[in-house]
């Protein structure tokens, strides 16, 4: 087995003509919290969405490079099975209105067959609540819809909701970008305890976050990684001017 | 400053008029309809009472008005077979070309559909009797139920189609995110969340097969000497029953027809409203 779950080479990607990613060149170790910073617009995204599929559904993407996620060139596996192993968390918190708290939760576990019984399913999203340190907030109200919730609240359902899908890597699209601050520190905490059990793709515009909870970090800046490499030295040691600016908050 | 304050109010005050007349002139044909319906249906139903819903329509020369169930039956049962026609396909329809827009066959699905729409039901009636009836050698409730349901289901398929486009980007990229393909979206995600919206295009479907007379004219028949023959026999339906009583030269059969109006309008009235209610219950 590898130690990368996710290998880049020289990806380009083009949207309706418009060059998003030029030549970005990654790896991602295993069990790891890899933070992708970069100022609004610089591709973060799109290049986040490049690892499950998720890009196959906007119009007019062109992809150039090798994008390989768990071993495998994402093009050449099942769209629908490789985002079951690389579940995605968007910025907007998007629990399923219809669905109580538990059924949000619980829908990723059945879908994906993760459990036998409804006792280990009980279990699951417990232990799915739990890690997002949402459990003792909601265990009372289980049946309640998500618009009982507080926005921070739903985004941790959201993320509760695609650890119960069990995945190899998670995704995570600026996930506090709309939430408070105590929220924030919450997802944050649940981030770190996750190390062991999930890969953490996060990205994000804000370097104080990366600071926070990152294991190893790039900045990427109009498509292009600017620098790379273990978060304590690029924070402590930038060797680019742009990531200085970066981190200093002028870009 | 005083004088052009003035003017405005002036202004303000003519175009309020101008709208509150033209929504008198707008409202006073449907509330007289209203009126004149419950005004003679009502005299009818009282004096038939609920026997005006299960009895069978009086001859020429009767003395009671008898009542309407071969056509409020043949009503209930053409309109519901109808949407069991055309709902489903104007849901898939609806469904693959909110998800695949830019397929050739999505094109090829709105422009046939929605050509439906401007096909005049009477002509559709033609048609049904000229496939269907002549080939079945009879008029019947399943003709004319193919009849309706061709014209319900262009507006079904407007109905599903905008419900489809109201779900946000966000929730269907959720479902996408967790690996669900587009069937299991619609079976989880897509259904659960527009549930209210769906019902109630069903409803409204059904409202419309309700209320329609011209795609019975041809293909329904009319039948007046048993409740229900069979769905491969001949039917009635309560529009079709108002409309060949109103021409007759009877009296008793004006007051049935009068009743049957009430009876229409009641049942009209309360789809629509559930139908509404349960738009307002929709929250995404």
């Amino acid at each position: 087995m590898s130690a990368y779950v996710v290998e880049v080479e020289n990806l380009h990607l083009r949207i309706r003509g418009a060059e998003i990613l030029r030549g970005v060149t990654l790896r991602v170790r295993r069990n790891t919290i890899f933070v992708l910073m970069g100022p609004s617009g610089s591709g973060k995204s799109t290049f986040l969405r490049t690892l499950n599929r998720l890009i196959d559904f906007v119009d007019g993407v062109e992809v150039r490079g090798s994008v390989k996620v768990l071993g495998q060139d994402v093009y050449s596996v099942d769209p629908y099975d490789l985002r079951r192993r690389v579940v995605l968390v968007s910025q907007e918190p998007n629990p399923f209105p219809h669905m109580t708290i538990y059924d949000n939760v619980a829908l990723p576990a059945r879908l994906n067959k993760v459990v036998r019984s409804k006792r280990e399913l009980d279990d699951l999203v417990r232990w799915a609540l739990e890690k997002v340190m949402l459990w003792d907030e909601v265990k009372n109200r289980l049946r309640n819809y998500p618009h009982t919730l507080s926005g921070g609240q739903r985004q941790r359902l959201c993320l509760a909701r695609a650890l119960a899908a069990k995945p190899e890597v998670l995704l995570l699209d600026e996930p506090t970008a709309n939430i408070d601050p105590v929220n924030t520190i919450k997802i944050e905490e649940s981030l770190k305890s996750l190390r062991d059990e999930v890969t953490v793709i996060m990205v994000t515009h804000m370097p104080h976050q990366a600071v926070r909870v990152a294991d190893h970090v790039a900045l990427l800046y109009s498509g292009v990684i600017v620098e790379e490499g273990p978060a304590v030295e690029v924070f402590m040691n930038p060797k680019k001017e742009i990531t200085n600016e970066f981190l200093r908050g002028a870009l | 400053m005083y004088k052009s304050l003035s003017s405005r109010k002036i202004k303000n005050r003519i175009m309020l008029f101008i709208i509150v007349a033209v929504s008198i002139l707008y409202v006073t044909p449907l509330i007289s309809i209203i009126y004149t319906a419950v005004e003679r249906g009502g005299a009818t139903l009282l004096e038939a009472g609920l026997t005006f819903l299960t009895n069978l329509p009086p001859t020429p020369l009767s003395t009671s008005v008898g009542g309407i169930a071969p056509a409020l039956i043949g009503s209930l049962l053409a309109s519901a077979l109808a949407i069991l026609i055309s709902t489903p396909i104007a849901f898939l329809a609806a469904f693959y070309v909110t998800e695949f827009p830019k397929h050739s066959l999505s094109r090829m699905c709105e422009v046939v559909v929605r050509s439906f729409s401007g096909v005049p039901s009477i002509v559709v009636s033609m048609f049904i009797y000229s496939t269907v009836v002549i080939g079945m050698g009879r008029q019947s409730l399943l003709a004319g139920s193919l009849s309706l349901s061709i014209v319900t289901l262009p507006y079904a398929y407007v109905y599903f189609t905008s419900a489809f486009r109201s779900i946000p980007e966000s929730l269907r990229e959720a479902a996408m995110s967790l690996g669900m393909n587009r069937v299991r979206a619609l079976i989880h995600v897509y259904i659960g969340v527009l549930r209210g919206s769906l019902v109630t295009g069903l409803l409204m479907s059904y409202v419309r097969a309700f209320g329609d007379t011209a795609p019975l004219l041809f293909t329904m028949g009319f039948l007046m000497n048993s409740v229900f023959a069979g769905v491969l026999q001949q039917s009635n339906a309560i529009p079709l029953m108002i409309f060949v009583y109103a021409l007759s030269p009877y009296e008793i059969f004006h007051r049935v027809a009068w009743g049957a109006t009430l009876v229409l309008l009641l049942i009209y009235l309360t789809l629509f409203t559930v139908s509404r209610i349960l738009v307002r219950g929709v929250k995404l």
